[in-house]
């Protein structure tokens, strides 16, 4: 039993030698929801992020960041290039794109450690809803609330999930209307 | 010249009383509590008692030898002898002839009372052991709620008349050896002659023998000199200072070390799921016994798992923590000005500096200090900023999961320590490494030719009713597995 203890220790030093991916759960922006939108003939992507105050006063707060480009890839590099910190979406909630630029998802080819069931959507204003506070703050997780509930009442329900739109090729349409996210269906 | 008794293995009396009590004297040229007392049998036999002052009972020897020796009256035509005097003269119930002079020092060492005689190149050893025990008290670190309370004080032959006491039989052996080149400490081996096992018991009397060192002043001195694995951090040799727990195991076979000088009896072998027995399992409802060894297990897997796997997920693997944990942990941590790991690790260390100054301090400064360390050093660093709540609460519950298997103290805070640092650097994958290493670790181990996990490696009903629960008595048939004599009940 001395070798296989000694040869696993040996290659647990030489694994501990590399970048091991350590990160800080408060030292980034936790993304809780992509926008992506055309406007004046370029890409802009939209982030909606959580961000952990720099100094102890045990405070976060939603921030909107944005970045554009010739597409949505070039938009994305560019608004990751302008961060100090880096974007964490293992808790990403929604994907939300412009009703006139289709289903593009390229974007999320990018997207490091992408969960399946992420919600994706679109919507005819993207900034109205990025910009406009709603009611429990975080739009990405409002969304998929929203369409949890619509499921719930609702005989035709709505999938709105990446694996199943990857299926179906079809993206819900969800809007805002007097300061409420409602779902217009596909 | 080693300094011992056995520096005199080739000096023997002269016969001449006057040079024999200078040769005493000199050898305890520097000691100022050696005792002469020149006694006269009839007329003309001269005899000299010597003793060390405080550790002969001074009544005994005054009723049973010296006023026996004063009182007799000779007879006119018998040789007066070592021999004669300890079959006629003398009232003490031990006596014995020696001619060794190690023999005789250490008498006088041990305190008994040492009669030399004018014309006698022998001495006679009389049993007047006075000095002064601790007394039976329950041990502070084996408290029961149930069952016995005695507990073994610094005196050996009175910890094996504890056992014996327990053992009412003549299978019960103890074997006697003396080890320490100047403190020739008494070390007693016990066992059941029909039970344990008898390679081990010669393997053990090896190992013994082996030992070349100074003094023995705890039982401590004698594990790290014969144990297996001598730099594994789990221990290998129980560890008692209760008589019930003795016999116990005693009667699974186990062989006992009983040292001199210390209320700590060593029992060989000692098995990994040992660790999470409790001397009062056995005394208390199987029902309530087997939750507690339940627990104690579990807490085991909580103390050292914890703060790793809290680390690994924080640092490596957010997409396994619930979004809104994950905004909270993100949220207090925030402004905390070292690394999650590096907090974890002064943590693990602060509580453990907590522990051990718990049990240094004086017991009327014990709860002040601990409010103070506790609260509000705790609360203050958390209000600060300096650590944050999360990992607080982490390491806090280890610690206090740590609690229940205090015979895994030492191991546990530095498998802790590792496991905090494989996660931080690979996360889940360097968790399971580092659990693999411990297994690969703890699997390796024996005592004394016993593999350390023999109760978990082959697990069956048999095995298992004394390891992960407590069966009920009428289920406890048979002994641990690594007795080749199974049965309890006759055979």
């Amino acid at each position: 039993m001395k070798k296989p203890f000694l040869i696993l220790l040996v290659v647990l030093i030489f694994a501990f030698c590399r970048d091991t991916g350590y990160r800080e759960i408060d030292r980034g922006y936790l993304v809780t929801a992509i926008g992506v939108l055309q406007e004046n003939d370029e890409t802009t992507v939209l982030i909606e992020a959580i961000s952990s105050s720099d100094v102890s006063d045990k405070k976060s707060e939603r921030v909107v960041l944005s970045g554009s480009g010739g597409n949505t890839k070039k938009a994305y590099n560019n608004l990751k290039a302008s961060l100090v910190k880096p974007l964490y979406f293992e808790h990403l909630g929604t994907v939300i794109f412009e009703t006139d630029m289709g289903d593009d998802l390229d974007l999320l080819k990018v997207i490091p450690n992408l969960n399946y069931g992420v919600y994706v959507v679109r919507t005819d204003n993207v900034k109205t809803l990025f910009e406009n506070a709603t009611p429990n703050g975080v739009l990405g997780y409002d969304v998929i609330g929203l369409i949890k509930n619509y499921n719930k009442e609702m005989d035709d329900k709505v999938l709105c999930q990446l694996y199943a739109v990857k299926k179906n090729g079809r993206l819900i349409a969800i809007n805002s209307k007097d300061n409420r996210l409602v779902v217009e269906g596909g | 010249m080693s300094g011992g008794v056995n520096d005199y293995k080739d000096t023997y009396l002269s016969g001449n009383i006057d040079m024999d009590i200078a040769l005493f004297k000199s050898i305890f040229s520097r000691d100022a509590v050696l005792r002469t007392r020149e006694v006269l049998i009839g007329e003309n036999v001269r005899c000299c008692l010597v003793f060390m002052d405080g550790m002969v009972n001074s009544a005994q020897l005054g009723e049973t030898v010296v006023e026996a020796l004063l009182e007799t009256v000779l007879p006119q035509d018998t040789a007066i002898d070592c021999d004669y005097i300890a079959k006629n003269v003398l009232f003490a119930n031990e006596v014995s002839e020696t001619k060794a002079l190690p023999d005789m020092l250490r008498a006088i060492l041990y305190g008994d009372t040492l009669l030399i005689k004018n014309g006698s190149q022998s001495a006679l050893t009389i049993n007047t052991k006075g000095w002064r025990a601790r007394g039976i008290k329950e041990p502070d670190s084996e408290r029961v709620l149930q069952g016995p309370r005695e507990g073994f004080d610094e005196a050996a032959m009175f910890n094996l008349a504890m056992i014996r006491r327990k053992l009412l039989t003549p299978d019960l052996c103890i074997e006697m050896m003396r080890i320490g080149r100047r403190s020739d400490t008494l070390v007693f081996v016990c066992y059941l002659g029909s039970l344990a096992d008898k390679d081990m018991l010669k393997e053990l009397k090896q190992r013994l023998k082996k030992i070349d060192i100074d003094g023995i002043l705890d039982s401590n001195y004698i594990a790290e000199n014969i144990r297996d694995s001598k730099y594994s951090l789990f221990k290998t040799m129980g560890s008692t200072e209760r008589p019930d727990i003795v016999a116990s195991r005693l009667l699974e076979g186990r062989i006992a070390v009983v040292v001199d000088g210390t209320p700590v009896v060593l029992t060989i072998p000692y098995l990994f799921s040992e660790n999470f027995q409790s001397d009062e399992d056995y005394y208390i409802n199987f029902t309530l016994a087997s939750l507690a060894r339940v627990l104690r297990w579990l807490c085991f897997f909580i103390t050292v798992s914890v703060p790793g796997v809290f680390v690994a997920l924080i640092t490596h693997h957010f997409e396994l923590l619930p979004t809104h944990f994950a905004l909270t942990v993100a949220r207090l941590r925030a402004g905390v000005p070292i690394a999650s790991v590096v907090e974890c690790i002064a943590l693990v260390l602060a509580f453990e500096i907590l522990k051990e100054a718990g049990l240094r301090m004086p017991q009327n400064l014990g709860h002040a200090l601990s409010v103070v360390g506790g609260l509000v050093v705790g609360q203050a660093a958390v209000e600060a900023g300096i650590i944050s709540a999360p990992i607080l609460i982490a390491v806090a519950f280890s610690a206090i999961a740590g609690l229940m298997v205090p015979r895994l103290t030492g191991a546990v805070f530095y498998w802790r320590l590792f496991i905090v640092i494989s996660c931080a650097l690979l996360g889940i994958y360097g968790y399971l490494a580092a659990v693999s290493l411990f297994a690969i670790r703890v699997f390796d181990i024996k005592s004394f030719g016993v593999d350390y996990t023999e109760t978990v490696r082959n697990p069956n009903f048999q095995t298992l009713k004394d390891t992960f629960i407590r069966a009920p008595w009428q289920f406890m048939k048979t002994r641990p597995a690594f007795n080749k004599n199974k049965t309890r009940k006759g055979g």
